[in-house]
């Protein structure tokens, strides 16, 4: 295990782009990383243990969900940074409060801010670029939130922008037009603010850009159509190569919310996710882009430990991944004990607070002062190469 | 080019007066609508606006029927359809408008809270009292559970008391701070007023996961209150909640904290001084009574006056129900009517869910890039939908104006159409050019309704359609 | 309780938003076999619609018919109806149409088109089958029933908006007697009419109010073998049982224990039986309807109520069955 930890200030020689992948619903830890040599994991789940050809062992304690291989791969070829127990103190068991509290780093107040919003203010302090951090999915997720910061939300890349529910071309470009004339910044008296009309020539601008990507895009790798996630990070693989200055990347996939049915959708989950991550990585690959970039996945929590016959229910302390080659793969951190003395509630008890992977990634890996974005220190991983 | 003569916007009148009225005190409203209120004439409209009845819509049932999760409303999510068809409906706008207000003023998190049901009972309780005394107003605020779990009320005991709502009480909700951060209050009176709401709580709730939820109850346990003397701004006394509350609305801050609050939301994004200490007044002659600061801002010269039209920018919760309100869009409560509330988080105001107990960042603040791209998009899709009845009496309102329609004409008749709506010069001059660019409009001809509504829509994506 | 005709038997049910357990359920009916189907509305955001397939002693079989527009899928289903030969009908009425399934939730087929015309549906509300196995639709905003053959062919319809005698205002529940007779839920009039197979109006009963025999907005209706008249009082959150004669017999307010499946739930989630029995709900509150919408009755004597905000179906015995006129 790959235990060390410390106050590290370590630099990179060059700040990576991010892209964070967000398990919505609760990613049941244990049959994410499986304790598939402990015999307590098999007492809590009778039903939902995973034994056999459904594990893929990382060392004698540990193994990945089968469903896992590309991932698995990726560990072994030493790209694959494991935080295990991930949590914060006091868990909250509701999805929206615990995501929010993932997305502000504040576990005890309600906040507005995002930390990857103010991230994204500190890396682009003026907003110069309108797609400094681009989000995947409808609606701008709380962690991207900040005041004076602007993201694009990306449904579809081609389908991203000003006036894309007129039907026709000619009209719409006629609209456009339209919509260019009137928020040039004039000068003149009125009632519209040169902030207002700044930020619609950047929202035309942005646009302009996120639009253009996959026209400039070519790439051998197939992105399986039925597939969302794999079809979210191919639009990131299309701005990513385009080059166009994006540092954080955002996508959501989900629901792990594996109240029922557990073993059938945890294990799609995973299947749909891995076989993405795997293609994106290709991408990257292709595109010499592998050594600037870095993805990080978290759920707001993870599940109980014992099963409820056909699924799990909400629980607290859960598992993080960071991969990249700049990652300096490995398990990082205890796995939580499952005897009841050890548990919290019936759930696992966390005992990496979630902050000290936002604070290695904002310096270790975006070159950002974590204090900058995070309230207080904290003790880093180190989980850079 | 146009003349110096045709470039000038039309002259105010009195439908343009009362649309600012209704845009400000409600969510705009339809040319047909200005019509009825302008034969009420503008002071009967004022009052009409500012005494609702308070009973419950006729449809209620219906909303109940075809969104029957709204009734048994376990998170926000849950109960804001309910909300949305008040919104969408409402025959009385200021009601709806006066709780939007509290709501992002005595702001609770609906995240936080999870429970739909009480976010329910809150606006509720907003329309109830949002426009009576404001003393009333935080008595019923302080005993409501969801508030009192919010601020972790009930986490505040005799032996240790907590001071989360005492500090918000004083500092968000009634007297405030300066821009230094001080307050016309100390520390020492935080502390008294947190000891004097010890015992005030939120009765432990059933979770909702497997039954869904059980109402909230608000208890007042006189054991863990602490009835000990406590001095709270000058005044001595075993002070118990009601008593600080008294002593806060007596205050000036207080007053012209209530006064600020309304103008901002009411009136301008930018504070004029001496009206904001008109209103003060207003507050202190009538014993905090907010119905009397409106009517006061309503029926003012400096409210009335054109230099304050457009001058906020619409909240998202303004433009979206504001834009189905103008296209007439709903009879019953369909199935999209639950879709409103995605496309008002999608531009930044997620209801039932301030981001925290500030509330919104308003003004300004509401458009970046991304939210401007979905305000745009949303009203230019309304105006496009041709089946919503206020569509179409938009284009026959501008057809029927007249045989042949000039650029100019056709400009300021879809502008009127769309409930007496104006634009700045400059923009109105470009959608003249750019409607003079296929001639003046026949408006007999087939393509006469495709150009009207191009043009409505093109008013829409202005950055003008942003303010009210 | 003072229950004299009725005992309380059992509550099936649980909130959850797909497998074991029900999304504010509308409806619930109980096959040849004995199997319990279980109609799902849930929410426009959530989207947890379906139907849920159950023993009566809670084993959970399966699920079918969850949210969308294509074919087998189901947006605002409103009633379930289930054949002689088991197949299940359920109507929608975002989508305006019935859709059949077979009894394994196979998809079969759909019917039925938005409209005002002969056939056409405008919101279908509640379903019964006649005995010459006819489905008779509750068409709630054209304010009338229609008749279809089970393959949605047009046979005759009856009602017109309005609160006169034989007038329908939003329409939802509708029940069969023995001899054929078409009673209704006349949900915004407050009241229950009686008609005759060919739509002849023969009775009404019930007016705005709380009291016995008034109603707030009643949905759902069962007759049983005895023709005692079961109206889910919706606004009033109990269920009014009438004589043949259209007397207040008994009101059922509820009596739910927890089911099986909630205290499997109890049992994995510590910290939420803790927080339940700090809360003081339990042996109280929890026990009573919350907006039932519709009843099913068995020969056998079983009373099945869909309580919607509760996410449960409460199971009553009939005590003294009537003897069932030959």
């Amino acid at each position: 295990m790959v235990a060390a930890k410390g106050n590290g200030h370590r630099r990179t020689t060059r700040p990576k782009n991010l892209v964070v992948i967000q398990l919505s619903g609760g990613n049941d830890y244990l049959n994410t990383v499986v304790p598939y040599n402990d015999g307590r994991y098999y007492d809590y789940r009778p039903v939902m243990g995973l034994k056999g050809e459904s594990v893929l062992p990382l060392d004698d304690r540990v193994g990945f969900n089968a469903e896992m291989r590309p991932i698995k791969r990726m560990f072994d070829q030493g790209k694959v940074a494991v935080v295990m127990g991930v949590g914060y103190p006091e868990p909250n068991r509701s999805h929206f409060r615990s995501m929010d509290i993932w997305h502000t780093a504040e576990p005890s107040a309600s906040s507005a801010e995002g930390w990857l919003g103010k991230t994204t203010k500190v890396l682009d302090p003026e907003g110069a670029n309108p797609v400094t951090a681009v989000n995947f999915g409808r609606g701008l997720p709380r962690a991207l939130a900040y005041p004076g910061v602007s993201v694009a939300s990306v449904g579809q890349l081609e389908a991203y922008g000003f006036l894309t529910g007129i039907a026709g071309a000619a009209k719409r470009d006629a609209l456009l037009d339209v919509m260019a004339r009137i928020y040039q910044p004039s000068g003149e008296q009125g009632w519209v603010s040169e902030r207002l009309l700044g930020t619609g020539q950047g929202a035309l601008r942005g646009a302009d850009i996120l639009q253009e990507a996959p026209a400039k895009y070519k790439s051998t790798v197939e992105y399986p159509a039925d597939n969302a996630i794999a079809q979210s990070l191919k639009g990131i693989a299309q701005v990513l190569t385009a080059r166009v200055g994006t540092r954080i990347f955002y996508a959501n996939h989900g629901s792990f919310d594996t109240h029922t049915n557990e073993l059938v959708n945890h294990a799609r989950l995973w299947r749909e996710l891995s076989i993405a991550l795997d293609s994106f990585w290709q991408d990257l690959e292709e595109h010499d882009a592998a050594d600037d970039t870095v993805i990080m996945m978290f759920s707001e929590f993870g599940r109980r430990i014992a099963d409820n016959g056909s699924g799990t229910d909400h629980g607290s302390g859960g598992v993080s991944f960071l991969i990249g080659n700049a990652v300096k793969g490995g398990l990082y951190g205890e796995y939580p004990g499952l005897a009841p003395a050890e548990q919290l509630d019936g759930d696992v008890r966390f005992n990496t607070d979630f902050r000290q992977v936002y604070a290695s990634v904002l310096e270790q890996l975006l070159d950002v002062e974590a204090t900058a974005v995070l309230k207080s220190q904290f003790e880093q991983l180190q989980m850079a190469r | 080019m146009l003349s110096a003569t045709e470039r000038k916007p039309a002259p105010p009148t009195d439908a343009a007066l009362m649309a600012h009225l209704l845009r400000r005190a409600g969510f705009g409203a339809t040319r047909d609508q200005l019509d009825r209120y302008l034969k009420d004439g503008y002071e009967a409209t004022v009052e009409a606006l500012l005494n609702p009845p308070h009973s419950e819509p006729a449809d209620q049932d219906l909303v109940d029927r075809y969104f029957i999760a709204t009734v048994e409303a376990r998170s926000p999510g849950h109960a804001v359809p309910h909300w949305a068809w008040r919104l969408a409906t409402s025959e009385h706008p200021l009601e709806e408008k006066i709780a939007l207000f509290w709501h992002g003023l005595l702001a609770v998190g609906g995240i936080k809270l999870d429970h739909g049901l009480e976010m329910l009972r809150e606006i509720d309780l907003f329309r109830r009292h949002g426009l009576g005394p404001f003393r009333t107003l935080l008595v019923e605020i302080s005993r409501d559970p969801g508030m009192m779990y919010w601020l972790d009320n009930q986490n505040s005991h005799k032996t240790a008391p907590n001071e989360n709502y005492g500090r918000e009480l004083l500092e968000l909700f009634s007297m405030g701070i300066d821009r230094t951060g001080a307050g016309a209050y100390t520390e020492a009176d935080v502390k008294a007023a947190a000891r004097a709401f010890t015992g005030w709580a939120a009765k432990p709730t059933m979770p909702p996961f497997f039954l869904g939820p059980f109402d909230m109850e608000f208890i007042f346990d006189p054991a863990d209150h602490d009835d000990g003397e406590k001095t709270f701004l000058g005044r001595t006394g075993n002070f118990n909640g009601d008593d600080i509350i008294d002593i806060i609305v007596e205050q000036d801050a207080t007053a012209r904290f209530v006064a600020r609050r309304l103008y901002l939301f009411f009136v301008s994004d930018t504070p004029d001084e001496a009206e904001v200490e008109r209103l003060a007044g207003v507050f202190r002659s009538s014993g905090g009574e907010i119905r009397a600061i409106l009517r006061a801002i309503f029926l003012s010269d400096h409210f009335k006056s054109e230099a304050l039209r457009f001058r906020k920018v619409k909240s998202p919760a303004e433009l979206v129900w504001g834009v189905v309100r103008t296209v007439d869009r709903y009879r019953i409560p369909e199935l999209d009517v639950c879709d409103l509330p995605a496309y008002s988080t999608y531009m930044g105001q997620m209801l039932l869910n301030p981001p925290s107990v500030e509330g919104w960042h308003e003004g300004e603040e509401w458009v970046d890039s991304g939210a401007l791209i979905e305000r745009v998009n949303f009203a230019v899709n309304e105006l496009g939908r041709t089946d919503s009845p206020g569509v179409r009496r938009m284009i026959d309102s501008v057809k029927t104006s007249g045989r042949r329609l000039s650029p100019t004409a056709l400009v300021d008749r879809c502008l009127d159409a769309m409930g007496a709506l104006a634009v700045s010069e400059r923009t109105r001059a470009i959608l003249i050019d750019h409607a003079g660019r296929n001639g003046s409009l026949d408006t007999t001809s087939e393509e006469a309704d495709d150009r009207v509504v191009e043009l409505l829509q093109a008013i829409v994506a202005t950055p003008d359609f942003q303010y009210c | 309780m003072g229950l004299t005709n009725f005992t309380y038997s059992h509550t099936i049910g649980l909130a959850s938003f797909e497998g074991r357990g029900f999304m504010n359920p509308v409806d619930v009916r109980v096959n040849s076999k004995g199997v319990l189907y279980v109609l799902s509305r849930s929410n426009a955001q959530n989207k947890d619609v379906r139907v849920s397939v159950a023993t009566l002693d809670s084993d959970y079989k399966f699920e079918f018919g969850r949210w969308g527009t294509d074919p087998g899928k189901l947006t605002m289903p409103t009633a379930l109806v289930i054949d002689r030969q088991d197949r299940v009908y359920v109507a929608d009425e975002h989508m305006h149409n019935v859709s059949v399934f077979a009894e394994d939730g196979k998809f079969i087929s759909r019917w039925g088109e938005p409209g005002t015309g002969p056939g056409k549906l405008n919101r279908p509300a509640g379903l019964a089958f006649d005995s010459h196995g006819d489905l008779l639709v509750v068409d709630h905003l054209n304010a009338r029933v229609q008749k279809f053959t089970p393959e949605g062919a047009f046979i005759s319809s009856f009602g017109e908006f309005g609160s006169a005698a034989g007038q329908f205002n939003y329409p939802w529940g509708i029940a069969l007697d023995n001899a054929g007779d078409i009673w209704i839920a006349d949900w915004r009039n407050d009241r229950v009419q009686k008609f005759r197979p060919d739509g002849e109006f023969v009775a009404a009963f019930g007016r705005t109010g709380s009291k016995p025999g008034e109603f707030r907005r009643p949905s759902g209706l069962a007759i049983d073998d005895g023709g005692d008249i079961y109206v889910a009082d919706w606004q009033n959150d109990r269920v009014q049982v009438f004589t043949p004669q259209m007397k207040p017999r008994e009101v059922l307010n509820g009596d739910a224990t927890l089911s099986k499946w909630c205290e499997e739930f109890l049992a994995v989630n510590p910290e939420q039986r803790d927080q339940r029995i700090a809360s003081g709900i339990p042996g109280h509150e929890e026990r009573f309807f919350w907006r039932p919408s519709a009843i099913c009755t068995t020969s056998d004597g079983l009373v099945m109520v869909a309580d919607s905000c509760r996410h449960r179906i409460q199971i009553y015995r009939r005590v003294r069955v009537p003897v069932t006129a030959p």
